[in-house]
This record gives C-alpha cells, sequence and structure tokens, in this order.
C-alpha cells in the first residue's frame, strides 16, 4: 500500500492554484499587510503564476512512477454530497501534465502581454488563470461524476472571465454566447450525473450495468453527458462560442482555452464512453450493441466535426478566428479516434491510444500557435491575416517557433502531429474493415480529406501572417516579441519535437490509462512508433501536404478566400431565429396571461367597488333605522339589525334597566360600525386600483405619490387595522363553534 | 420540566419578553445625541432575544438529531384541543432556519432601519419571530393555525413599514390575500375536525380509512388553497411581487425566507401528518398540486426575467423557488421530501443574502432599478461579492448549498420515476441564471449608465456608498450569510446539517423512522 500522503498528491495539486489565488486575492485585498507586499507589484503577480504553475507540473512529474505503479492515486475528502472523491489515473496525469506545461507557457507569455495591462484587470486575469487551472486539475482528478462536475462547471463559469477580459463589444458578445452554450452544458451535464446517480452509477471507472427497462433513461444519461461534454470540446453544432470567444480572448488565454479547455470536453467524453457507459465483455448483449451505437454516433460526429471546422478554418481572414476553427476540427480528430475506439469494442486500444495522443499533440501544437500569433499581435497590433504579411524577417524567432507548431498540426512526419493523425487513421481503417455496413469507408475518406484542408488552412495562415507583403504600417514596423513571449513558446516546441521524435515516451502513460479500463496494452509502443517508419503512412502525409498546397494556392489563385460564407448555413442565425421565435411565443402568452389578470384584476376591483356601494347602502339604511326607531326601543332594533353586536348589547342593556344613556350609545355605535365599513370598502377600492396602477408607476411617481398622499393613507391605515380586528372577530366566533362542537 | 420543554419556552418567550421591552423604552432622542439611549437598549434586547431564540433551536435540532422527542402542553383552547408544542426533526429544521436567518436579519436591520416608527417595527419582527417559533414547533393543527395567523397578520407591519403609497397598497394586497387564505386554511382546519375529530399531527393522517374521498377532497383543497396563498403557489401569488419591494430589506428577507416558506411548511405538515401518505395517493390529488407548481416554477421564472426592480426580480424568484418544493411534495417520496426540506432551509438563506445585497445596493444608491447598479462592484465589493455567491448558488453551481437541495430534489424525482419533472427543475435553474445572472454583469461590468459622459460625480453618491460599506451590522449579515451559503453546501452532509435534519424528517413521515 501506498503511504496516504502519496494518495493526498492530487489533492494537493488542486490546493496549489487555489492557495496562491488566495494569497493573491489578499495581497490586493489587505494592502497594509508587509509580507504580501511582492505579490502586490507587477512582477510579483506574473511570477507567482508561473511558480505556480511550474510547481504543480513539477508535482504531476513526481506522480508520475506512483500512478505507473499503482495504476490510481485516491483520496476522499468528506464534503458536499457525502464525500468528495478524487482519483488520479493514467489518463487523468496525462491532461493533467499537458495543463501544467501549457499553463506554465502561457502565464509567461502573459507576463509579456499583459505588461501595460492596469493593475486591477491582471490581477482579475491572474486570479481567473489560477482558479480555471484549479478546476481543470478537479476535473482531471475526479473519481466520480460529482466531483467532475463540480470541476467542470467552475472552469466553464471561471473562464468566462478571460473572454471578456478585454471588455470589448465584441468581447461582451462572445462572452455572453460562451455562458449560454457553457451553461446550457453544464445542466446537461448534471442532468446527465443525475440519472447515472439514478440508474445507480456515479463512479468515474464503474460501468453502468444495463436494466432492461430502463435502457431508455440510460441512453438519455449518455446523451445529456454527451452533449454537455460535447459543448466544451467544441463539438460540431455546439462549438458556435467557440471562434467568437478565442478571437476575443487574450492570446496567453486563447491558448489555455483551445490548448487545455478543449481537452476538458474530450476529457469528460471519454470518461462517460469508459466509465458508465463502458460495455465489458461480460456485459450483456444490449448493453454491448448500446456501446457500438455509441461509438459510431461519437465517431461520426468526430468526423463532420473535423470536416465542417477545417471548412470554416479555411474561410477565415483573422489569425485567431482561423486558428479556433481549426481547434474545433482537431477537436473532431480526438471524438473520430474514441468513437473508433468504441465502436471496436475489445480491439479499441488504438482508438484510444490515436485519440490521447492526439489530445496532447494538439494541446501543444495549437497553444503554441495561439501564443505565436498572440506574439504577432502584440508586436504588429492586428490578427487580420490582410494587414499582416512578411514577418518571418522582422520576428525570426517567433517564425520559427510557429512554423515547428505549424509543421506539427499539418502533420510533418518526425513531427507529433503526424504520429498521433496517423494512429487515428489506422483506428478507422481497422473500423472500416471490420465494416458492418455503416459507411465507415467513406470516414476514412473525410479524414483524408480533412487532413488536405487542415494543410492548407495552416498554410493560409503561414502565409498570411509570415510571408508575401506586409499589409500594414503596423506589420511593416513590427519588431521581434519581448524575450518572455519567445521564451514561453520554447518549452512547447520541444515538446511537439520530442513528441514526434520519441512518441513513445506516452506509451506507459497510455497503456495504464488501457490496462484501467480492461483493454490490452501491449501494442501502444508499436502503434505509437511505427508510423514513422511505416511507408503508407509517410506517402499519405507527403500526398496530404502537397494536396494541401495545391489547394491553397489554387484557392488563393480564384480568389475562393475572398468569398463569405452565405448567411443561411449560419448556426448563430439559426440559433438566433429560434431564441427569437421562443421569445415572441413567450412574449405572446404572457401577453395573454397579462390580458386575463388585468381582467381579474378588474373583477377584483368592480367586487370591491360593489362592495363599497353595498355598505354604504347597508350604513345609510341602518343609520335610517336608527333614527326612525322610537328611542326605548332601540335594543330591539339592534337585536333585529345587527344580529352580531345584539346577543352581547341586550344583556347589557337589561342590567341598565332602560337607562336612556345606554340605549343611546347604540345609534352611535352602530354608525361607527357602518362607517368604519364603507371606509374599509373605500379604502379597499382605492388600493386595489392603487395596486394595478403602481406595476406601472416609476419611482418617481411613486416619491410624489407619497408626499401628496401620507396624510390621507395614515388616517386609513387605521381602518386596515379595523379590519383585522372584524376578521379576528370573526375568526373568534368560528372558533367558539368549534369548541361548541367538540364539547357535543 | 425537562431541558427540551425548557429551551422551547425560552425560545418562544424570549422573542416576546423582548417585544415587551422594546416597548417600554422611550423613542424621542435626548438634545445633542445621534442615537437615542432608548433605542439602543432596545437593539440590545432585540438582538439578545434573536441570539437566545437561535441557540435554543439550533440546541433542540441538535437534541432532535439523538432522537429525543417532546410533546408539551400549555393552555386547553376547547375542550378537546389544547395548545400543544412539540418538537420534532422538520420541526426543528424550520425553526432553526427561522431564527438564524431572523438573527442575521435583526443584526441588518440595526444598520438599516432608521427614522420613525422604529418601536412598532421592532415589536412586529420579535412577535413575529415568536409566532415563526410557534409555527415550526406546533403540535396539532389548531396551534399551527393560531401561530399561522398570528405570523401572518403581524407581517403586515412589516410590509407597510414604509407606509408610501405603495407600500400601504402592496399590504392592503397582502393582508386580503392573507386573510383569504387564513380563511380557507380556517375552514379546512374545521372540516378535519369535523370528519376526523381529532386534530392532532399523526404521521399517516389522521382520518379513518372509511372517509369520505370527496370531503376529504374538499378539505384538501382548502388546505391546499390556504397555504398556496402564503407559498406563492401560482395563480395565488399576487401578493409576493408588491410586498417584498415594499417591504425593508430585512423584512423583505424574512418575507422570503420564513413567511413564504412557511406556507410550504404548512403543506409539509398537512399532506404527511394531518393526510398521510396513502391517503393522499388514494385521493389522486397530488398531480393537481403538482401540475400548479410546475407552472409556477416556469412562469414566475419568466417572469422575473422582465423585472427591472431588482426586489420584484428576487421576489419572483422566491415564488419559482418555492415551486420546487411544492413540486417536490407532490412526488410523495422520501428523498424529494428530503430535497423539498433542505431547499427550504438552503433557499432562506440564499434568498436571504440577495435581498440583504438587494437593500444596500438600493441604500448606496437611492433607487432600484436595474440601472441604477451599474458598476456599484468597485464601490461596493464585499456586497457585490456576496450577491455573486448567492446568485452561484441560486443557480446551484456546486459546492455552494443551491447545488446540495438541487441535487436532491433531482435525485427524488428520478426515484419518483418522474423524470420529466427534472426538465422543470432544470429550466427553472437555467431561467435562474437568465435573470440573476445580468444583475451581476451590471454590478461588475456595465459602466456609465449611472453617471451621463461629462456630469461630474454628485457629491452625496459617493459617500453614500462609502456609508454603506462602512456599516458593521450590513457587512456583517451579508458575509454571514454569503458564508452560510458556502458553508451549508460544503458540509450539507455532516451530522448536524439541514440534510441530516431533512432526511430524519422524510423518514418520519414515510413511516421509516
Amino acid at each position: 500500500m501506498l503511504a496516504p500522503a502519496t494518495h493526498a498528491a492530487p489533492l494537493l495539486v488542486v490546493a496549489g492554484p487555489l492557495v496562491a489565488a488566495a494569497l493573491l486575492a489578499l495581497a490586493a485585498a489587505a494592502p497594509r499587510v508587509r509580507l504580501l507586499a511582492p505579490l502586490r507589484a507587477a512582477r510579483g503577480g506574473h511570477a507567482l503564476v508561473v511558480v505556480t504553475a511550474l510547481a504543480v507540473t513539477l508535482a504531476l512529474v513526481a506522480a508520475v512512477p506512483a500512478v505507473l505503479a499503482h495504476g490510481v492515486l485516491e483520496v476522499a475528502v468528506p464534503a458536499l454530497l457525502g464525500t468528495l472523491r478524487f482519483r488520479l489515473d493514467a489518463l487523468g496525469l496525462t491532461v493533467a501534465l499537458l495543463a501544467g506545461l501549457v499553463w506554465s507557457a502561457s502565464s509567461l507569455h502573459a507576463s509579456a502581454y499583459l505588461a501595460d495591462e492596469q493593475r486591477g484587470r491582471t490581477l482579475r486575469y491572474h486570479l481567473t488563470s489560477l482558479v480555471t487551472f484549479a478546476a481543470l486539475l478537479t476535473v482531471v482528478s475526479a473519481a466520480d461524476l460529482i466531483t467532475l462536475y463540480l470541476g467542470f462547471e467552475w472552469l466553464g463559469l471561471a473562464a468566462y472571465l478571460f473572454v471578456v477580459h478585454t471588455g470589448s463589444k465584441a468581447a461582451e458578445a462572445a462572452g455572453l454566447k460562451y455562458l449560454v452554450l457553457t451553461l446550457a452544458g453544464g445542466f446537461a451535464v448534471l442532468t446527465g450525473a443525475l440519472l447515472v446517480h439514478s440508474l445507480g452509477g456515479g463512479d468515474l471507472a464503474a460501468p453502468l450495468a444495463l436494466d432492461p427497462d430502463r435502457s431508455t433513461l440510460r441512453v438519455v444519461a449518455a446523451a445529456c453527458l454527451l452533449v454537455g461534454f460535447g459543448v466544451k470540446a467544441g463539438a460540431l453544432g455546439l462549438h458556435t462560442w467557440l471562434p467568437d470567444a478565442h478571437t476575443a480572448a487574450p492570446a496567453p488565454a486563447s491558448a489555455l482555452l483551445s490548448g487545455v479547455m478543449l481537452k476538458a470536453g474530450a476529457y469528460g467524453i471519454a470518461r462517460t464512453l469508459t466509465g458508465p457507459f463502458r460495455a465489458d465483455a461480460d456485459a450483456g448483449l444490449a448493453a454491448l450493441q448500446q456501446a457500438e451505437t455509441l461509438g459510431l454516433v461519437v465517431l461520426w460526429w468526430g468526423v463532420a466535426t473535423m470536416l465542417v471546422g477545417v471548412v470554416m478554418a479555411l474561410m477565415q481572414r483573422h489569425a485567431k478566428r482561423l486558428l479556433a476553427y481549426s481547434s474545433v476540427s482537431q477537436m473532431g480528430f480526438v471524438l473520430t479516434g474514441m468513437g473508433a475506439a468504441i465502436y471496436l469494442g475489445e480491439a479499441g486500444a488504438i482508438g484510444w491510444t490515436g485519440a490521447i495522443a492526439h489530445v496532447v499533440n494538439h494541446g501543444l501544437f495549437k497553444a503554441l500557435l495561439f501564443l505565436g500569433v498572440g506574439a504577432v499581435i502584440t508586436s504588429a497590433g492586428s490578427g487580420e491575416l490582410a494587414s499582416l504579411g512578411g514577418l518571418a524577417r522582422r520576428m525570426p524567432w517567433t517564425f520559427a517557433l510557429v512554423l515547428v507548431g505549424v509543421a506539427g498540426i499539418v502533420g510533418v512526419p518526425l513531427l507529433n502531429g503526424f504520429v498521433s493523425k496517423s494512429v487515428i487513421h489506422h483506428a478507422i481503417d481497422y473500423a472500416a474493415a471490420e465494416g458492418r455496413g455503416h459507411g465507415l469507408v467513406i470516414a476514412e475518406r473525410l479524414f483524408v480529406l480533412t487532413t488536405v484542408g487542415t494543410a492548407a488552412a495552416l498554410l493560409k495562415l503561414t502565409a498570411g501572417v509570415f510571408l508575401g507583403r506586409p499589409g500594414s504600417d503596423g506589420a511593416r514596423n513590427a519588431s521581434e516579441a519581448p524575450f518572455a513571449m519567445r521564451l514561453a513558446l520554447l518549452p512547447l516546441g520541444v515538446a511537439v519535437v520530442a513528441l514526434g521524435l520519441r512518441p513513445h515516451l506516452l506509451a506507459p502513460l497510455v497503456g495504464s490509462a488501457l490496462e484501467g479500463w480492461g483493454l490490452p496494452s501491449g501494442s501502444v509502443e508499436r502503434w505509437l512508433t511505427s508510423p514513422v517508419t511505416d511507408l503508407p503512412d509517410l506517402s499519405a502525409a507527403t500526398l496530404a501536404l502537397a494536396a494541401g498546397l495545391a489547394v491553397h494556392l489554387l484557392a488563393r489563385r480564384f480568389g475562393v478566400y475572398e468569398r463569405t460564407f452565405p448567411a443561411w448555413a449560419s448556426l448563430d442565425r439559426a440559433a438566433l431565429t429560434l431564441a427569437r421565435a421562443v421569445r415572441d411565443a413567450l412574449v405572446g402568452a404572457q401577453h395573454v396571461g397579462g390580458e386575463v389578470s388585468t381582467r381579474a384584476s378588474h373583477v377584483g376591483a368592480d367586487a370591491t367597488s360593489a362592495f363599497q356601494r353595498t355598505s354604504a347602502a347597508v350604513t345609510r339604511l341602518l343609520q335610517r333605522i336608527v333614527a326612525a326607531v322610537p328611542r326605548r326601543r332601540v335594543s330591539d332594533a339592534a337585536s333585529g339589525d345587527a344580529a352580531s353586536s345584539a346577543a352581547a348589547s341586550s344583556d347589557a342593556g337589561d342590567d341598565a334597566g332602560g337607562d336612556v344613556g345606554v340605549h343611546a350609545r347604540w345609534p352611535a355605535l352602530v354608525r361607527s360600525w357602518g362607517d368604519a365599513l364603507s371606509a374599509l370598502a373605500d379604502q379597499l377600492d382605492r388600493s386595489w386600483r392603487l395596486a394595478l396602477e403602481s406595476g406601472r408607476m416609476t419611482d418617481d411617481d411613486r416619491e410624489r405619490l407619497a408626499r401628496l398622499a401620507r396624510a390621507r393613507i395614515q388616517r386609513h391605515s387605521r381602518d386596515v387595522g379595523l379590519a383585522m380586528a372584524l376578521v379576528v372577530l370573526v375568526w373568534l366566533v368560528m372558533l367558539g363553534s368549534l369548541a361548541a362542537a367538540s364539547a357535543v | 420540566m425537562t431541558a427540551t420543554a425548557a429551551l422551547l419556552l425560552v425560545a418562544l418567550l424570549a422573542p416576546l419578553a423582548a417585544a415587551l421591552a422594546t416597548l417600554g423604552w422611550p423613542e424621542p432622542t435626548p438634545p445633542g445625541r445621534l442615537v437615542p439611549s432608548g433605542l439602543r437598549w432596545r437593539r440590545a434586547a432585540m438582538l439578545a432575544a434573536g441570539a437566545v431564540t437561535a441557540v435554543c433551536t439550533l440546541a433542540l435540532a441538535a437534541l432532535v438529531q439523538r432522537g429525543e422527542t417532546h410533546t408539551l402542553s400549555l393552555l386547553q383552547l376547547t375542550p378537546h384541543t389544547w395548545l400543544t408544542l412539540r418538537v420534532d426533526a422538520a420541526g426543528a429544521l424550520y425553526a432553526a432556519t427561522a431564527a438564524v436567518l431572523w438573527l442575521l436579519a435583526l443584526v441588518y436591520a440595526v444598520g438599516y432601519l432608521h427614522g420613525p416608527r422604529l418601536g412598532r417595527v421592532h415589536a412586529a419582527l420579535m412577535v413575529c419571530l415568536a409566532a415563526a417559533i410557534g409555527v415550526a414547533y406546533a403540535g396539532n393543527l389548531l396551534t399551527f393555525f393560531v401561530f399561522y395567523e398570528l405570523l401572518s397578520v403581524l407581517t403586515y407591519v412589516l410590509v407597510v413599514h414604509d407606509e408610501t403609497p405603495a407600500a400601504l397598497a402592496a399590504g392592503l394586497k397582502y393582508i386580503v390575500y392573507v386573510l383569504f387564505g387564513g380563511s380557507l386554511v380556517l375552514a379546512g382546519v374545521l372540516l378535519t375536525f369535523a370528519l376526523a375529530g381529532d386534530l392532532s399531527f399523526t404521521v399517516g393522517g389522521v382520518f379513518a380509512a372509511d372517509a369520505s374521498a370527496n370531503a376529504l377532497r374538499v378539505a384538501f383543497a382548502c388546505f391546499a388553497l390556504g397555504f398556496g396563498v402564503k407559498a406563492a403557489l401560482m395563480p395565488l401569488h399576487g401578493w409576493v411581487a408588491d410586498a417584498h419591494p415594499a417591504a425593508p430589506a430585512p423584512c423583505s428577507a424574512l418575507l422570503s425566507g420564513v413567511l413564504v416558506a412557511a406556507g410550504g411548511f404548512g403543506l409539509v405538515r398537512v399532506c404527511f401528518e394531518v393526510f398521510g401518505v396513502a391517503t393522499l395517493h388514494s385521493l389522486g390529488v397530488m398531480p393537481w398540486l403538482g401540475a400548479a407548481a410546475a407552472v409556477t416554477i416556469v412562469v414566475a421564472a419568466l417572469l422575473a426575467l422582465q423585472q427591472d426592480d431588482l426586489k420584484r426580480r428576487l421576489a419572483y424568484s422566491t415564488v419559482s423557488q418555492m415551486g420546487y418544493l411544492t413540486l417536490a411534495l407532490a412526488l410523495l417520496g422520501p428523498i424529494a421530501t428530503a430535497g423539498a426540506l433542505v431547499h427550504l432551509v438552503h433557499h432562506a438563506f440564499l434568498k436571504g443574502t440577495l435581498f440583504f445585497c438587494a437593500g444596500s445596493f438600493a441604500h448606496a444608491t437611492g433607487r432600484r432599478g436595474m440601472g441604477s447598479l451599474a458598476g456599484l462592484a468597485a464601490r461596493t465589493p464585499v456586497t457585490a461579492a456576496a450577491f455573486t455567491l448567492a446568485t452561484l448558488g441560486m443557480i446551484g453551481v456546486p459546492p455552494l448549498s443551491g447545488f446540495v437541495s438541487k441535487w436532491w430534489l433531482g435525485v427524488g424525482m428520478l426515484e419518483s420515476s418522474a423524470p420529466a419533472t427534472l426538465a422543470l427543475l432544470l429550466i427553472g435553474a437555467l431561467l435562474a441564471a437568465g435573470y440573476l445572472l445580468p444583475v451581476v454583469f451590471t454590478l461588475y461590468f456595465a459602466k456609465g449608465v449611472t453617471r451621463p459622459p461629462g456630469v461630474a460625480p454628485k457629491p452625496g453618491v459617493a459617500t453614500r456608498s462609502f456609508e454603506v460599506e462602512h456599516r458593521p451590522p450590513l457587512l456583517v449579515a451579508i458575509t454571514v450569510a454569503a458564508a452560510l451559503t458556502l458553508v451549508l453546501g460544503m458540509a450539507a452532509s455532516a451530522a448536524g446539517f439541514p440534510l441530516a435534519l431533512a432526511r430524519q424528517a422524510a423518514a418520519t413521515f414515510f413511516g421509516g423512522g
């Protein structure tokens, strides 16, 4: 057994960024504390974030041997709904390591990117960064769906501050879209978690048994989880937040969004597929069939995502938007790999190998590209491809490092992207060869097409930014990026090359993850290392590159890039139309409802008016009767007309033995009750109408009315007191009858 | 006399004593003094009584968890019915919630309520507290009714405190609605007595098996409509949206957290201890109640979206959230019921925080519209942070308390095989995000609305907000309430927390414990 301290590692790692965030916040909130003075300086803040990210990365590296030796590190904290359970296994550790590296680089980059930023906003950026980091680490070290949801929700909500960081109108719009989709996705995950829980699951390592009676519920649960995580992963149809948000966010934050946070979505889908909805060989036919369908859905969803993403990327004119759509496309690769893995079932290890490797690889080169483009934007002042160009000579270091990233993503052999794409390609090939008539051969063709498109899109980016002639004064006067930015690009570039040359570095972690899911891990190393020596793979990659170059040149020659995408095809527009329709329907329904309630209120007001008139009439009648009755016979009249007061009064009258003074009080009493009643009715009527009006009044109107009416109102509030007394009296009578009834 | 009985009596009598005492200290300010000396003593007495009550109710809750229950008959009302107090899990839960929220509201009120008519509102606050405690610990239907009506009627004083026309109109609307509801409840009580001859709270119901189903349905309708008025069940919710904005902020918090909840609590008592689960199943009335609750959840949330006055927005939010409670009750499942009870508690503190913050904002700007909140976070950072936390709690973001109750409600709904209601729960939560998050954005990100460009800042505005964030009572109440949101969430499953009591109560109602 491991020492408990080792098992608590995931917890300590999650706590690290939170402690740093608390320190930063404390330093800002308590300006008198000397000890925290260094953190208040801009440099101190930058340094703290970088050091935290590095420390977390080192801690994670240190945890690798323990995880490999024992499979998982587990710890449970009593909190929330019982216990929050954390479990760090190889898959989580892989994503966490990627996150640590990207976060370190991005924070370093941010220290230069945010150099001119106000202090408050820099602080907000750093706090957001640390909280999202902690949330992400929670996601990847969660052992059950509740803990996962906890991290996922905070990851999504906190990253909102990244999107709106610049405060521009575009950022606000992007933020709104991001938030709506994130919240909807979060609720989908929550629904899925609830459903899985009610089906008896919840642990991310335990498959959910298929109960034939509730198999629909199981499907719904899987769909909810896929949709919820799909939003974050940028899966087709749910990806619309992604281009806007990535473009609006500061470049280092875009690198985090694209490099790591999208992976949280993919990670969630992977956990869904390998946890609750895993179908082991002995799971029964129904469960196996459900799993196969699930795999097929994810596979096709991935293919559609990667194809649409790359086409959209080709059409973009802003460097960050192009990269964002490319991210959508690349996440499609990951989804495709996972779908193929599930579809292949027992033989799916190769799909998982490709998907996990691609998660890491894409995280590395896409972060590198976003940081590089961020450096360009800092120097040249714009991200529009039209106003850039010719920066290769002005920013040689940045160019070289970005080129490594581009080479990685388009799949140049000896770099990392080539490896993972080839493995995913093999997985699709196997799935197609398995061929149960699901058109997977077409999926394989589309995969190849996407690879070509990726090459074309990234060539467009490189050519637009670094080659040709500068398109603006900003680009003409650009100089090399600050040292910190270039330094931040370096580790990512090194990692891209290293994982290209030595892809089997990933093999132990991937193998350990596969073993955790009961899949064979023996061939992982071979799958990862073979593409470099495999002739078909090499030739396919070369051909794709050549075709990509041809596509790019042709598209430029024939002005395809100048075309805009037809508006009717915009998902945003469709969503907006739908939202407007819903809003209109609601407004219409509300109109009807308002009409009904206004009518009802008027009926109420009419009723109070009628009450007022009746009570006034009754009062007059009473007064007339009282006036008409000779004084000596008052008590008889009272007992006849005002029954409620008669019972008590006649005794009093008899006791007084015909005293005229006592008799004389009766008309007055009756009159005062009558007056009170009509005053109450009057007040009720007026106030009811006032209440009808007050919904439409402004504060000023209310103020004015208040001044005018205070005196009158204070007089009338006595009437309300009287009314309350009346009702209480009626109750006392009713309670008395209750007592009488119970006595019988 | 046992310790339980002593605690019960102290919890009930301490506020009453304070109410009497508040009448004793004179109001007028001696020359040369800012705060009337009498006022200072009166506030001390109020806070002391509030604290004593809170401690007693918490102690009683702890005792209940150890399995102790106690019944204490005080006074014979009729030959068959006594004024009886009793401590059980559900009652202890509601009492502790009411007392702790009340204490926070009293602290807040010390910093918030100024000006004339203080004596009246202070006395009303204390008597209302006693009434709420009475409602919680009522041992039979008649006792419940007496305290419930006392609470309802006296709340009028809290609603009309400002005596503006809007407040008085809202007060009148309130009293008409509540007296109407109260009369229906009374009719229900009388019918119950006529049908069963017994008004005690009995798990499993008091009615004989051969009682006429239609008569029982009528009785249930009386209770449902009567308590529905208080629990803001649509279409009986009309008073809520007017009374909350009209009342001063601490009273709005109490209206939402304790008063509206009293209606829900009444429904709990009636459903499980007057009718009983089996009877309700056979009567088939619960789907109707559930349908009304479903409409309430969605429609009230949609209405909340459109309100410009922050307190009106929060009031409609309360209507929507109380719909959850009724909906969960209507499902008649043990987990759903536990979820409903724990939601009652968590919602009270969340909404309390929100109303406290709304009061501070209104105080800082002198206005209530959403526009006046623009960029206010920079001037009231603590209040804005608390508001944000409570907003996230209302949406149900873990690890805040709102998530815990939503989770239990969700699990309960699925356990009762009603997955469709789960959609309602989530739509409600999504709409909650829709009507509360814009407020947060306005606080933090909106700019330039409060002051048109080129106009110099009004000198008064800055000093006012300065004053608000430097009024310790307001800040203390807000921070403690917001901290409770986090603590109740993080430690939800710990022994002695609301969830444990709610589960105990639900187990009792369903005959398991």
